[in-house]
């Protein structure tokens, strides 16, 4: 890819865990070694179970939590190692939204202050004037009228709480907008609602979008690439379509015979297939392939040796031992 | 509001209402000791046992216990907060740090504190109290305020002005403050009555108010000794007393709901 707006490179995300006087601190790996490349104006999926380090991911990206080890490249400026200080100029292009809209918000400040924030920051030479335009402008572009800016963020519904956050991620036009599971809770047809005005906004301004999530359906309508996480580590990135499609790596194919069909006809069938067992603790990773302990396809020789990601049918990657063993280059399993 | 209006009542006569009585708060009028209230005299609430006027000293009384109960409740406020909620967001060493600080103060017998710094300054100095008082007073107001700030920068919104570029300060007092408000203010009013107490308890040490001044504790330590004789030298400043405090209880419920938005 040619000058992506963000590559990340080994990136590793450790927390230390166990404060015990006689129990030695032990290392949670919450990512793993994420390489990644994400292009300008580009939508790409972060998707896997929970707990599997997507949050903790897109917060490494923004530096909201410190990176153990690896590269954060930003616009071709590793920034990793930035201080406080020096994050701030960068943070007007790299803004986030949250999964809880309302804990979102400042229950004490009004919608117009909320959304007003960045520009305090980013812009002081604003008058108060052209900062309340400027605002009125954004929250009449997410959809909401030009009065909400004197009411408090708890007389709006969980729909309108994550569109005043979008307006405040988007008041300084970013060119990352970093979406943490934004429409998880919210009610299916708010959901839709949220999910097209994203889409709106990405045609408008142009922003990359990593939109992190565990609803398959969602990622697939808005994201050009996705990448799956498991256990900290990427098994599979690949173009949205191809992806789902023909999933390439075991855990993939689980995720989505996962999504359920609304057909009682065919629901049944595909329980069967279903991934068994739970998420292995990231304090004590499995050897080998992380995902070993619980695929359908596993082999003794997968507990020995970490698969690499490699790159096949062009664009697409995958992390598996016995990917392309018995099968066409590019079918799932 | 009714508690608002009477407190402001109160604090207005406190301060005006001596002025129309035609007795100083330390006359001594000979000729009518311990006279109760109502009698054919112009002693409108009577006279104490030296026949010094009951009403203008009450009111004197008031006035110094509401300085010193206000004043030390604001010095307790801002060191309290400050301290609280830098400990709390900054947290790790500095938190421990901090907070050991306001354990060795607290562990210190405040007494000995209070005896020492009125014997380096001059006796009954009103504002040595002040400060011997608030500079206890603010080690549970910390407390309050960092277990509150540790509640609230786990919150999302924080996280929010962080990836907003929001420095230190900025959030500190534009975000966690105003979010501890509803607590700090209930405590502050309570604070209120429990500095005016402990004024009172310093002063029947002999360490607070020095007569002919008066406090309400003083007043109220006086009249207890004459209850059995003379019952309304206690129920004067006693009524006073129970006024102001049950105000500032009812104040500190009214502040709560009014600050916060939720609620509106």
């Amino acid at each position: 890819m040619k000058d992506p707006l963000l590559s990340l490179r080994g990136l590793r995300v450790w927390f230390k865990v166990g404060d015990g006087l006689f129990r030695r601190k032990r290392d949670l790996r919450a990512v793993d070694g994420v390489d990644l490349e994400l292009g300008v104006g580009e939508a790409l999926g972060i998707v896997g179970e929970s707990g599997c380090g997507k949050s903790t991911l897109a917060r490494a990206i923004l530096r909201l939590l410190p990176a153990t080890s690896g590269q954060v490249v930003w616009l071709g400026r590793a920034i990793e190692a930035e201080s406080v200080a020096g994050m701030r100029p960068l943070r007007r292009d790299m803004q986030i939204i949250f999964q809880d809209p309302l804990a979102s918000l400042d229950p004490r400040l009004t919608v117009g202050e909320i959304v007003a924030e960045p520009l305090r920051v980013h812009a002081p030479q604003m008058s108060a004037a052209e900062r309340r335009s400027a605002v009125t402008q954004m929250l009449q572009r997410v959809g909401l009228p030009a009065d909400v800016i004197n009411r408090y963020p708890h007389e709006f519904s969980g729909g309108q709480c994550q569109r005043i956050g979008i307006a405040r991620a988007m008041v300084l036009r970013p060119k990352l907008l970093v979406c943490d599971e934004p429409v998880s809770a919210l009610d299916v047809s708010i959901q839709a609602q949220i999910v097209n005005l994203l889409q709106d906004l990405k045609r408008d301004f142009g922003m990359s979008i990593l939109f992190v999530s565990h609803n398959l359906a969602v990622v697939r309508n808005l994201c050009d690439r996705v990448i799956v996480l498991y256990l900290g580590k990427p098994v599979e990135i690949a173009p949205t379509r191809l992806l789902y499609e023909a999933p390439a790596h075991p855990y993939t194919r689980g995720l989505l015979d996962a999504v359920p069909i609304p057909d009682p006809e065919l629901q049944p069938q595909r329980l069967g297939t279903a991934l068994g067992g739970e998420l292995p603790s990231p304090l004590a990773p499995p050897s080998g392939c992380v995902f070993r302990t619980r695929c359908p396809k596993a082999i003794p020789g997968c507990a020995r040796q970490e698969p690499q990601m490699k790159t096949f049918a062009g664009l697409r990657q995958v992390a598996c031992l016995r990917h392309g063993e018995d099968e066409r280059p590019g079918g799932g399993g | 509001m009714v508690a608002a209006t009477l407190i402001i009542l109160i604090t207005f006569i406190a301060f005006i209402g001596p002025a129309l009585s035609p007795h100083a708060f330390d006359a001594i009028d000979w000729d009518h000791m311990a006279v109760p209230p109502g009698a054919p005299n112009d002693h409108w609430l009577g006279t104490d046992r030296l026949g010094r006027d009951l009403y203008v000293r009450t009111l004197a009384g008031v006035q110094i216990s509401l300085q010193i109960g206000l004043l030390a409740t604001l010095v307790s406020l801002f060191i309290g907060v400050l301290w609280g909620a830098t400990a709390g967001y900054v947290g790790g060493r500095i938190d421990n740090l901090m907070m050991r600080v306001v354990d060795i103060l607290y562990s210190l017998p405040y007494i000995f504190i209070v005896i020492i710094l009125s014997t380096l300054f001059e006796r009954g100095n009103i504002y040595v109290l002040f400060l011997a008082i608030g500079a206890v007073g603010w080690l549970t107001m910390a407390r309050i305020v960092r277990g509150q700030t540790l509640s609230i920068k786990r919150k999302e919104f924080i996280e929010a002005a962080l990836a907003s570029g929001v420095g230190t300060p900025g959030i500190l007092l534009r975000h966690i403050v105003p979010n501890v408000v509803g607590p700090v203010i209930i405590y502050a009013t309570l604070t209120i009555p429990q500095m005016i107490l402990f004024e009172s308890f310093l002063s029947f040490l002999g360490l607070g108010v020095q007569e002919p001044q008066a406090s309400l504790g003083s007043l109220i330590n006086e009249g207890a000794q004459e209850m059995e004789s003379a019952v309304w030298m206690l129920l004067v400043p006693a009524g006073f007393l129970v006024t102001l405090l049950m105000c500032f209880n009812f104040l500190g419920d009214g502040l709560r709901d009014a600050l916060d938005p939720r609620d509106r």
